[in-house]
């Protein structure tokens, strides 16, 4: 049965996740084992090779997040529900594999908005 | 500069005559004298001090902590409790200041406070030169950390780093917790004025020791340490140039005797510096600057009388402000007490001084940012 295609049964369970209890990191403390991010790192790495192959980028890991390369821009690819303002945890670990020279160039994207909406995405990085 | 009544400007701090400079405020005496003559008598500051600052220094001092062996073990968790250890420190001191406490705990106020730790951490394991120390290779290596060097005269003097012989070479080095080169810039150039520091402190190394460095490194938190090859021409008239510096702003204070065209003859009005500058509000030159021109990037400040002060039910108000250039309103400002404790004290007439503010897209207002301060303060005019 098809559904609306920005319904994400993930997503929304880890929405209620964040509601139910303040703690919740949602992955950024390396714990991916919950239904509503099991295989996420999987999936964004697919999602990542998928990007790289559509658009000129170069696929980059930082840590154990995968990214790419496009242009003079690093972009780390995100958990949709992650704070790249105050990052902690898995995200911190990754900017930290950054050099400060380039944190002006560094960009996220999440994997809500690169599965549904690749072209935008990418149109929006080089925007 | 009255630090007693949080909120309130009454006097700014008077001119004592500068002892010594140091290597590390060297290019700051040489963008704003005024400024440094106040750091240097311990004139208490008027603006907070950025976060991303103090996790500046909490950096350093792991750093420094490493020429002295102290992290040997390569034990990850040892470093991590000794960053914790600094963190608890630093925010027991900020707490201590009006200023500085709402920016604790640092890991909110400071957007990359875990991405400096991790850093810092990974920094502290990759050390090249402190294996060399464990290890003892070349022979025993001599190494100090927060060297005291001074010239003859005690005219300039500061603390190195690090200093550390191996092979009978010698090297100084400094620690960066920041960017090393200009951001946004292609240039892997490092910045002239770390350049200048370190070859300051070569040459004091050199008038108080006899001896010239074999090597001047820049170590930053990330990438590779930086080698300035030695060029001694260079360093002795670096010296030289901060003793001339010293007499010349000493020399102005003298002539001066504490009036206002000492105050205005030392202080140095720029966007850059003004923005970086924590005695703003006190500072008479960047009052009395009639019109700052509107394609520099001044500071967000707004300075005047206050024409009508707003409350609102959702705990925030806002200021009308009768400025030289017109009314101004800023919104937005917390009423949680201690936060801006010169809300309780003005009304309307009053003088007032918002500083860090930030501006609003297609909007003239202005609003609190995360490092804004109030002031009743004086008028410039009848300051000292």
């Amino acid at each position: 049965m098809s559904y609306h295609g920005l319904l994400d049964w993930r997503l929304g369970l880890a929405l209620l996740q964040v509601f139910n209890d303040s703690s919740y990191s949602c992955g950024l403390n390396g714990d991916f084992g919950g239904p509503e991010l099991e295989g996420w790192r999987h999936f964004a790495g697919d999602l990542r090779d998928a990007f790289c192959a559509t658009f000129p980028c170069t696929p980059v890991d930082f840590g154990s997040l995968p990214g790419f390369r496009v242009g003079n821009l690093q972009v780390i690819v995100a958990h949709p529900l992650w704070d790249s303002s105050k990052p902690f945890g898995e995200l911190a670990a990754a900017i930290a594999t950054v050099g400060s020279d380039s944190l002006s160039n560094l960009r996220f994207l999440d994997t809500f908005n690169m599965q549904r909406r690749m072209s935008w995405t990418y149109q929006a990085l080089r925007g | 500069m009255n630090e007693g009544i949080p909120g309130r400007l009454v006097n700014s701090c008077g001119l004592h005559q500068l002892k010594r400079i140091s290597p590390s405020r060297f290019i700051g005496i040489q963008e704003c004298a005024l400024r440094e003559v106040w750091r240097a008598t311990a004139c208490p500051p008027l603006l907070p001090r950025p976060p991303r600052a103090w996790v500046g220094t909490i950096v350093h001092e792991i750093l420094q902590m490493v020429s002295t062996g102290r992290f040997n073990s390569k034990n990850r968790a040892e470093i991590g409790e000794a960053w914790d250890f600094k963190v608890a420190e630093k925010e027991k001191s900020m707490l201590s200041s009006w200023l500085d406490a709402p920016s604790v705990p640092l890991k909110n106020s400071a957007w990359d406070f875990e991405v400096q730790k991790i850093r810092t951490i990974d920094r502290v394991l990759a050390t090249a030169w402190r294996d060399v120390y464990q290890s003892g290779q070349g022979g025993p290596p001599s190494s100090s950390s927060e060297l005291w060097v001074e010239t003859a005269d005690c005219s300039v003097g500061g603390f190195i780093d690090s200093v550390e012989e191996i092979d009978e070479k010698l090297i100084l080095r400094d620690f960066k917790s920041g960017l090393i080169t200009f951001r946004g810039s292609e240039s892997t150039d490092v910045k002239p004025e770390y350049v200048a520091q370190l070859e300051l402190y070569c040459a004091i190394f050199f008038e108080s020791r006899g001896r010239w460095a074999d090597a001047l490194e820049i170590v930053p938190i990330t990438g590779d340490t930086v080698t300035i090859p030695v060029d001694k021409t260079k360093c002795l008239a670096i010296l030289q140039s901060a003793k001339d510096a010293l007499h010349r702003t000493n020399s102005v204070i003298e002539s001066t005797s504490g009036t206002r065209d000492g105050f205005l003859e030392l202080a140095s009005v720029t966007p850059n510096g003004c923005a970086r500058c924590e005695y703003r509000p006190g500072c008479l030159a960047y009052k009395c600057k009639d019109i700052l021109d509107a394609d520099e990037k001044w500071p967000q400040d707004v300075t005047g009388q206050v024409s009508e002060i707003a409350s609102f039910p959702n705990g925030s108000a806002a200021i009308t402000v009768k400025t030289k250039s017109g009314l101004r309103r800023v919104r937005g400002l917390s009423s949680v007490p201690g936060r801006h404790p010169a809300l309780s004290y003005l009304f309307a007439g009053s003088w007032v001084g918002l500083y860090n503010l930030k501006s609003v897209r297609d909007n003239f207002d202005l609003v609190q940012g995360p490092l804004t301060t109030i002031y009743d303060e004086i008028p410039a005019e009848q300051s000292s």
